[in-house]
């Protein structure tokens, strides 16, 4: 529902035994995963308001953070990562859902998994509270990866990549921007920092260190992109405040910070609606916001879900 | 009532002017009719001529407007504009502006910068601090800054998405929303290649309305992907005929070469076309692909064939493999097909030339397979099998003598006949 004002809200009772820590829906929004802190992640069949268990994936040793889905382009894959330091690709094959690879190289939880943009393949980033973040990606008919160590000081808490469009590339003319050749990402850690870092001759190397929150941060999203000159990051931080990074090409390409809202409790997570316009933050405070910005640019908040529950939301989902 | 006296006195000090009705005065003329104007209403007002003009004394007197300053409105004094009663007589800081203009430099032209200074000076006097849209939109069409001008436009773009968003919530409203993104000219071609790409294909009716959108606003690249989606669904399922007419629909040449592909492996599988009925009435869509057109010409050498026509079929067959379409893979298939051709005992399908053509083929089908078969034993250090297989070079040896007994024949028939 890729609309200004959220019009309809529908629960899902997901049937897990303990805490869910993630939902995510899949590209056509047909299907839900969530995962849990009972190690298990269920699938459901979303149809108009209700859904349909399909299946239970078991296989990890510990609470799962969180799911995303891969392009369906590359068929029905979900990936999940855990505190039993691995990350499972899983992949559906004729209705039954299998593990295709474990990926086990982190020496403590995996906190973050994120598919990167189908363009450049089959790759996802995720971030562990080993103070590295890892690149696992399919090539040449098997997985490999690559470790980057020491990213941040206490531990990596999200990863987030950006857009396969350059900035810039929509006032250039053309239906579809073109797939930009450099990949980026940006972390979040517990030194309070964030980092993007770029690939650069096959490595990865940190491009800009972007300091702002005076406590952990909890979640990154680099907002989609449509190739007008701004990218735009939004970090969620254990300081209770939201800020949105912006950097616009057309006025020197430095990063500036401006704080959404400080709120009244932990920010656990923020998503970014597909096409980039509204931002999704949940916390520790039971509520869900959905945020705009306006002409003047200036952050509107334009609607307030109260979950009603204790212990607080953690993943918005805006698809 | 000061507007309407200013006009009686102007038009009368005017008419004192003497200027010639048509053709209107020259920018010179006018500047240099506008100095003399005001040298003379300066000139009387401190004679005091205006002390006893009787509209003014009434005016004074019945209305209570205090005319004092009319004179020196009139004769155009930059600072009688700043004065409480003249300021606190206007509505609004463009009206102060308009007046001020008017009777200080009324000959301005619109390019020049002087509207701008009066414009923000009108709007100090106004006291105006923080400037509304409007005032911003029509300091803007002074300045004739088209970017901020154009902040109307942008405002309404940014409307009509907002309404298209809300609008694709629906689920039949989205083809709705598609035509307000039409409409706008920066950012509404993305967004409906992102929302249309995420429309769920659930039946062919959906893609085909999809499909409609895209061949209207012309995205040709998500027109190929979602051929390309339903044909592999069809292609899953084993329906390649199916698969081929979602192709075909986006001519989307790269995808055709993957299916003519797929069919002509299932062909060598199978030793049989599958869907005979839509490679038959493939027609111009042939043309989008080499592999296509291959896979077409091959239906009809086989056509020809069954009909009896060896001639034509032998000669297709030929500059089949001569043309460079076949890949060559399939080069070993094609020439078996051509044995029994070669084995006619009646008739002599292939000339000479032609003969020499299809030995040339199969030499560098052999000498390929050797050499691959030479990097092979160099990078696996095990056992690997003699090239070709054993009943690939009975075949190739059947290929063999068939051919030079064809040779032979030919080059005798033509003999003869010369």
């Amino acid at each position: 529902m890729a609309s200004g004002v959220v019009s309809e809200q529908y629960r899902v009772d997901t049937g897990h035994e303990d805490m869910i820590h993630d939902a995510q829906m899949d590209y056509y929004g047909k299907r839900l995963a969530t995962c849990s802190s009972d190690r298990t992640i269920k699938i459901f069949e979303v149809v108009e308001n209700t859904q349909n268990l399909v299946a239970t994936l078991t296989g990890h040793e510990g609470p799962a953070w969180q799911v995303d889905w891969a392009h369906p382009k590359f068929g029905s894959i979900l990936a999940s990562c855990s505190y039993d330091r691995k990350v499972i690709i899983w992949k559906e094959v004729n209705g039954t859902w299998n593990k295709i690879y474990e990926f086990g190289e982190h020496k403590s939880s995996v906190n973050s998994v994120q598919w990167a943009p189908h363009e450049w393949g089959l790759m996802l980033a995720c971030a562990s509270s080993d103070d590295s973040f890892s690149i696992v990606y399919y090539s040449e008919g098997s997985w490999k990866y690559k470790r980057i160590e020491n990213a941040h000081n206490m531990g990596c808490n999200s990863v987030s990549w950006s857009p396969a469009v350059n900035p810039g590339s929509l006032v250039e003319g053309g239906a579809r921007s073109p797939v930009t050749a450099v990949k980026r990402l940006v972390t979040g850690g517990g030194d309070m920092l964030l980092k993007i870092w770029m690939e650069e001759n096959g490595e990865w190397v940190m491009e800009e260190k972007l300091e702002g929150h005076s406590d952990w941060v909890r979640d990154v999203a680099w907002c989609p992109g449509i190739g007008l000159p701004i990218s735009r990051i939004a970090s969620c931080s254990q300081d209770c405040k939201v800020m949105i990074w912006t950097k616009d090409e057309t006025v020197g390409g430095k990063w500036n910070s401006v704080v959404l809202k400080t709120f009244s409790d932990v920010v656990w997570h923020g998503s970014w609606s597909i096409t980039g316009d509204i931002l999704a933050v949940s916390g520790a405070d039971n509520k869900v916001t959905l945020w705009k910005e306006s002409m003047e640019g200036a952050w509107v908040c334009v609607s307030e879900v109260d979950k009603g529950q204790e212990g607080g939301t953690q993943q918005p989902q805006i698809s | 009532m000061f507007k309407l006296v200013c006009s009686r006195v102007w038009t009368s000090c005017w008419g004192r002017l003497r200027w010639s009705d048509p053709p209107p005065p020259s920018p010179e003329e006018s500047s240099n009719g506008w100095q003399q104007w005001r040298r003379e209403v300066t000139a009387r007002r401190e004679a005091g001529a205006f002390l006893s003009l009787r509209q003014l004394q009434l005016l004074s007197r019945c209305a209570f407007v205090n005319t004092h300053l009319f004179p020196q409105v009139l004769s155009g004094e930059e600072e009688v504009f700043s004065e409480p009663e003249i300021v606190g007589s206007c509505e609004s800081w463009y009206e102060l502006m308009v007046a001020r203009v008017l009777f200080t430099t009324p000959l301005v032209m619109s390019s020049d910068y002087d509207l701008v200074y009066s414009a923000e000076a009108a709007m100090k006097t106004f006291g105006v601090v923080s400037p509304e849209p409007l005032d911003s939109l029509l300091l803007a069409a002074l300045k004739h800054s088209p970017l901020e001008v154009v902040y109307g436009a942008k405002l309404a773009e940014f409307l009509i998405i907002e309404y298209a968003s809300s609008l694709l919530a629906h689920p039949s409203l989205w083809q709705v929303a598609m035509d307000y993104l039409s409409e706008c000219p920066t950012q509404g071609r993305h967004h409906m290649v992102l929302h249309l790409e995420r429309i769920p294909l659930t039946s062919a009716r959906k893609a085909a309305k999809v499909l409609q959108l895209c061949r209207k606003f012309q995205l040709k690249e998500l027109e190929e992907s979602v051929c390309r989606v339903m044909a592999m669904k069809e292609l899953r399922s084993g329906r390649l005929g199916a698969a081929f007419s979602w192709c075909l629909q986006s001519q989307d040449s790269v995808f055709a070469a993957f299916l003519a592909e797929r069919y002509f492996t299932s062909y060598q599988t199978l030793g049989e076309f599958m869907d005979l009925d839509l490679l038959d009435n493939l027609g111009a869509a042939m043309l989008i692909s080499k592999k296509l057109t291959f896979l077409g010409k091959y239906r009809e050498f086989h056509q020809l064939f069954a009909d009896g026509e060896f001639r034509p079929a032998g000669q297709l067959l030929v500059s089949l493999l001569t043309s460079g379409v076949v890949p060559k893979r399939f080069w070993l298939t094609l020439l078996m097909d051509s044995l029994p051709l070669l084995n006619l005992k009646d008739e002599i399908v292939f000339s000479s030339e032609d003969t020499v053509a299809l030995s040339h083929c199969l030499q560098q089908l052999t000498s390929s397979h050797s050499r691959i078969d030479q990097s092979q034993s160099t990078s696996k250090s095990h056992d690997s099998e003699k090239a070709p297989p054993p009943d690939q070079s009975s075949k190739l040896s059947l290929l063999r003598v068939a051919l030079c007994r064809n040779l032979a024949l030919a080059t005798l028939q033509e003999a003869e006949l010369s």
